[in-house]
C-alpha cells in the first residue's frame, strides 16, 4: 500500500487536535480551524525589524505569532506557554472545576496543536512551558524583540506580568491587546477598562489604557496601529445577538470595518 | 500613660493619616478626619467577644474605633518602603524618599496612639498578600478595610485573602471613580498608575461590588456612598462603603 500523502496526514492531525485557538495555513490547503484568524491583520501590526535577532513570543499557544518572528527572519525564537490549565488566572469559584472544563474544551495535552504546526512548518521555534509572571534571564535569558498577543485581558495582575516581559526584553516589545470599542471613543485620553472577570478576561483597556499599562511598566510607546479587527475563525462560536451585542457591532463595524476582537498594537521600548 | 502636654510634644512633627482624639483637647492632625463619617461605615453597634481585623491600619483609628465597640482587634500593616507596590520607575525614588522623610514610619503614629489609648489591638507587619488564617491564628468576625485596595497592583488577590479570612462580615471602604459613576451596567476601572498618590486603580463603585464577589464574598452590596474631605477642607474623595459576608 503506498503511504499516504503528506497532507493527507496533516490534514488528519489537524482534523485530530480538539482545538485550534489560531488559523494557521500549514501547506498548501491545509489551515487549521482555529478560534481567531490573524492573517489578514498581521501587516497592521507595527512590527520591527527582527532578523538576525533573538526574539520571544509571550503566551504563544498554537503559536501564530511565534512563526511569523520566524517567517521575518528571527535568529531565535522562544515561545512560552503555561504547562497546564490550572495556571490560568481563575478565581477562586472556579479554581477547583475551571481547569478540567478548559481541558475538555481544548483537548488534554497542552501545546498539541503548536507541536502539529511546528512539525509541519518545519519551523525552529523553542516552545518553553514558563507563565509571564515567571519570565526571568536567568531562566530564559534576555530577547531584542519580545511579541505578546492577547494575553494580558487574561490576567489578574498585568502589570506584574509587564515587569516580568520588562526584565527580559533588551529592545523592543510588541504588545497587541484587546481593546474595548466603547470606552476608546467615549475616552480618547483617559486610561480606562471594563473589568470582566467571569469571562476569565479580567481587564480590559481601552486604547489610552493599553498606553498607560505599558508606560506605568516602564515602556515607552514607539509606533503604534490604529484599532483593528481579528476576525473569528470558524471555530469560533456565534456572537451574541442581543440588542446590545448588535449596538456595539453596529460601532464596530463602523470604526474597524468588520467583525472580530477590536485590538490595539503598539511598538514599546523599556525606558530608562 | 504620657502626660498631655508629653502626648502633644509625641504628636507634634510627625505626619498623621488619621485624626484621633487620644486624650481630651489632644487630638492628632490627620490628614483625613473620619470621625463626622463613623456612622456612614454601618459597623455594628456591638462587637463584643468578636475578633475583629483591620486591613492597613496606619494611624489605627479604624482599629481603635472597633475595639471601641468591644471586638478583639488585629492590625495590619507595612513598614518598610520596599514592601509597597511602586510602579517600576517610581520604585528608587519613591522608596528614598519614604525612607528618609519616614513616610511609613505609621507604627511611630500608632504606637503614639496606642499607649495614649491604653489599647490592646495588636499589630503585625504583614502584607494583605500573605495574610491567611495560618499566618494570623484563624479567621475574623469582622474583616475592615479602608482605602488600601486602590494602592494595590493586584486589589483581587488582596480580596481573595480577605475572603480566606472572613467568616463573619466584611466592611469595606475605598475611593470610587466619580467620572464613570454614571455609565450603566459595565465595570469600570481607571488606571492611575504612577499617580503622586500611588493609586493603581479607581474602580467604580459597581466594579467594587463584582470584585469583591469575584473574589468569593456573598451579599454583597453596597452600603452607603459619600464624599470623604479631606481635613483641610481642601476637597473630598468620593467613597463607596461595601458590605459583605464571607464564603460560606
Amino acid at each position: 500500500m503506498p503511504a499516504a500523502p503528506p497532507s493527507v496526514e496533516l490534514s488528519e492531525a489537524v482534523r485530530a487536535n480538539r482545538l485550534w485557538y489560531h488559523t494557521i495555513e500549514l501547506a498548501p490547503g491545509v489551515v487549521t480551524p482555529g478560534w481567531f484568524d490573524l492573517r489578514p491583520i498581521v501587516e497592521r501590526m507595527p512590527w520591527p525589524d527582527v532578523r538576525g535577532r533573538r526574539c520571544l513570543d509571550v503566551g504563544t499557544y498554537d503559536g501564530f505569532l511565534a512563526f511569523e518572528l520566524e517567517r521575518r527572519g528571527a535568529r531565535e525564537v522562544v515561545a512560552t506557554d503555561i504547562a497546564g490549565e490550572e495556571d490560568w488566572d481563575w478565581y477562586p469559584e472556579l479554581r477547583g472545576s475551571g481547569p478540567r472544563v478548559l481541558a475538555d474544551l481544548m483537548g488534554p495535552e497542552k501545546g498539541r496543536g503548536f507541536r502539529i504546526a511546528a512539525h509541519a512548518l518545519e519551523s525552529k521555534v523553542q516552545r518553553v512551558e514558563c507563565s509571564v509572571y515567571d519570565l526571568d534571564p536567568e531562566r530564559v535569558g534576555e530577547f531584542d524583540v519580545v511579541v505578546c498577543g492577547s494575553l494580558l485581558l487574561h490576567l489578574r495582575d498585568p502589570f506584574r506580568a509587564l515587569e516580568a516581559i520588562r526584565a527580559v526584553c533588551r529592545g523592543e516589545l510588541l504588545s497587541a491587546e484587546e481593546v474595548n470599542l466603547p470606552l476608546t471613543v467615549a475616552h480618547p485620553r483617559r486610561p480606562v477598562a471594563q473589568l470582566r472577570p467571569h469571562e476569565l478576561q479580567w481587564t480590559v483597556p481601552n486604547v489610552a489604557g493599553h498606553r498607560d499599562m505599558l508606560r506605568v511598566s516602564g515602556f515607552e510607546v514607539q509606533r503604534e496601529s490604529g484599532p483593528y479587527a481579528i476576525p473569528f475563525g470558524p471555530a469560533h462560536p456565534p456572537a451574541a445577538r442581543t440588542p446590545r451585542a448588535l449596538a456595539r457591532r453596529a460601532l464596530q463595524r463602523a470604526r474597524l470595518g468588520g467583525p472580530g476582537v477590536p485590538t490595539h498594537a503598539i511598538l514599546a521600548r523599556p525606558r530608562v | 500613660m504620657p502626660s498631655a502636654a508629653d502626648l502633644r510634644g509625641l504628636v507634634e512633627g510627625r505626619p498623621w493619616y488619621h485624626t484621633i482624639e487620644l486624650a481630651p483637647g489632644v487630638v492628632t492632625p490627620g490628614m483625613f478626619d473620619h470621625r463626622p463619617y463613623v456612622e456612614r461605615y454601618g459597623l455594628p453597634a456591638d462587637l463584643t467577644g468578636l475578633r475583629a481585623l483591620d486591613v492597613g491600619t496606619m494611624d489605627g483609628f479604624w482599629a481603635f474605633e472597633l475595639e471601641r465597640r468591644g471586638a478583639r482587634v488585629t492590625a495590619l500593616d507595612l513598614d518598610r518602603p520596599q514592601d509597597l507596590d511602586w510602579p517600576p520607575r517610581l520604585r528608587a525614588a519613591g522608596e528614598a524618599q519614604m525612607a528618609e522623610g519616614a513616610k511609613l514610619a505609621h507604627d511611630k503614629g500608632f504606637q503614639v496612639a496606642h499607649r495614649a489609648l491604653g489599647s490592646s489591638v495588636e499589630r503585625r507587619v504583614l502584607n494583605v498578600y500573605d495574610a491567611t488564617p495560618e499566618t494570623l491564628g484563624g479567621r475574623f468576625d469582622l474583616v475592615f478595610c479602608g482605602t488600601v485596595l486602590i494602592h494595590l497592583r493586584d486589589p483581587m488577590l488582596a480580596l481573595e485573602r480577605m475572603a480566606g479570612l472572613c467568616r463573619g462580615r466584611l466592611v469595606l471602604a475605598e475611593e470610587h471613580a466619580r467620572r464613570l459613576e454614571w455609565v450603566p451596567r459595565a465595570k469600570l476601572v481607571e488606571f492611575r498608575g504612577e499617580s503622586p498618590w500611588m493609586t493603581w486603580w479607581r474602580p467604580t463603585s459597581r466594579a467594587w461590588l463584582a470584585m469583591i464577589r469575584t473574589a468569593g464574598f456573598e451579599d454583597v452590596r453596597r452600603h452607603a456612598r459619600f464624599g470623604l474631605r479631606f481635613r483641610d477642607g481642601r476637597g473630598a474623595v468620593p467613597h463607596t462603603v461595601v458590605h459583605a459576608r464571607g464564603p460560606a
